[in-house]
């Protein structure tokens, strides 16, 4: 990979260098300060770096404000943003999985952490390179049907506060990590979503799924949180400052939202999408593995929410039937 | 994985010679505010010297050096907590942050005597 490493102190360039190299098959360049490193980045190819490590904490544009910066560039919407940070405090690092990063390495730090770390992230960019080049494929190609696996998550764009799964997951491990308290994590579930992954291109379903997330964005706008998508039409949030939602009214502030909201398929159709939630999950005192397990519990109760509202509709169905019968 | 050790011997070499520099910096920025005439003095220089342990902090850890990292992430938190009270805090509590760069100054120049 190309990386591009970012940071002012001199030393820690050269500590990244070393540890790097001895990881082999990876080139780095190094910069001393975000207006450089901007530098730097318009001198090279568009797509020609794969992978940045920026320290957080840096005099004049810091790490948070060069993330935003690197993400608004169309070319690195996905590319990796690991942070280097010394930092416990958590307000910096929500701050800058907000902007974008998809993880952080807290200094001082080992060959061996920033080894597993950077082959993690090659790993994981090549399988999410694939999914985004299926989704887009098909932008131009309507006909195509959906080659998106409806279980697959996938990164959505410029709605504010929805980050990436894997950096989402990185968030909730560091959370715990860092001992840091008082998040909450609950989710939402699109119903119906088979029904609409089935009869959709990649292209409209990514669109769709978009969509809802700016309608959910909106419509959490004031709370402190993050939220990405995890596959199967959910949403999966996490909440800071202690802020626990009462979740039926929100379910029902959204779905409001998207009744108002016009929505349309390739073919003109309007498209009515609603929201079901699940239980909110308390990450207190909680291990990495279980916060983890917390998300999968707040993500299957979203989903069997969902499943419940179909039924329950199916059931309500069959009554009015057997009564007009 | 190629072998690491040289490449971080030089860094390490080259931390020591910053670090003498560093150590310099934060020394004279403790002087400067024991002496100060001003709140705003004395901010200027708890946040030079913060800013100059936040760096060896980052590094010293990954270079052998666990135990300088410690000593300078524990005076950048004390340095914050002051940074953080309200002016006319504790002349006495600022003191004994002050007391505690001192000793992490001697610590640095330990060290670089003992790699001369």
């Amino acid at each position: 990979m190309q990386i591009l490493a970012v940071d002012d102190d001199p030393i820690i360039l050269e500590l990244l260098k070393q540890f790097i190299d001895a990881i082999g098959n990876h080139d780095v360049t190094t910069a001393e300060s975000g207006l450089e490193a901007l530098d730097v980045i318009e001198a090279h190819d568009p797509d020609h770096f794969e992978c940045f490590l920026l320290d957080i904490q840096m005099p004049g544009m810091d790490g948070i404000e060069l993330t935003r910066q690197i993400r608004g560039l169309e070319q690195h919407a996905d590319t990796p943003v690991l942070m280097l940070t010394a930092m416990t405090d958590k307000r910096y690092i929500d701050a800058a999985f907000a902007a974008g990063a998809t993880d952080y390495i807290t200094k001082p730090f080992e060959v061996a952490e920033l080894t597993a770390r950077i082959t993690l992230v090659e790993g994981l960019v090549q399988a999410r390179n694939s999914r985004t080049k299926k989704i887009f494929a098909t932008q131009s190609m309507p006909e195509v049907g959906n080659s998106v696996a409806i279980f697959e998550p996938f990164s959505i764009y410029d709605v504010d506060n929805v980050i990436d799964y894997m950096a989402m997951e990185n968030y909730v491990t560091q959370l715990s990590r860092n001992a840091l308290f008082g998040s909450t994590t609950f989710a939402f579930t699109i119903r119906e979503v088979q029904e609409f992954h089935d009869v959709m291109t990649s292209f409209e379903f990514y669109s769709m799924v978009s969509d809802i997330a700016e309608v959910i964005s909106d419509t959490l706008s004031g709370k402190q949180y993050l939220m990405s998508y995890a596959g199967s039409g959910t949403f999966v949030c996490v909440t800071e400052s202690g802020w626990r939602p009462a979740v039926s009214q929100l379910m029902d502030a959204i779905n409001l939202s998207l009744a108002t909201t016009e929505l349309y398929d390739n073919n003109g159709a309007r498209l009515q999408p609603r929201v079901s939630v699940g239980e909110s999950v308390r990450l207190i005192w909680k291990a990495s593995t279980s916060v983890l397990e917390a998300l999968g519990v707040a993500h299957s109760s979203a989903e069997a929410a969902a499943d419940a509202h179909i039924k329950a509709k199916k059931n309500l169905w069959t009554l009015t039937e057997g009564q007009t019968a | 994985m190629n072998d690491v050790a040289p490449g971080l011997e030089r860094v390490k070499m080259r931390f020591l010679a910053m670090l003498q520099d560093r150590e310099q910096q934060i020394a004279q920025h403790n002087l400067l505010t024991r002496n100060a005439k001003s709140e705003v003095e004395v901010t200027e220089n708890l946040s030079g010297s913060r800013n100059i342990l936040h760096q060896i902090s980052g590094t010293a850890g990954s270079l052998g050096f666990a135990e300088l990292g410690s000593f300078a992430r524990d005076c950048e938190n004390a340095i914050i907590y002051c940074l953080e009270q309200p002016e006319g805090q504790s002349v006495k509590e600022r003191d004994l942050v002050l007391d505690a760069i001192d000793g992490f100054v001697e610590d640095c120049r330990n060290l670089i005597a003992a790699h001369e």
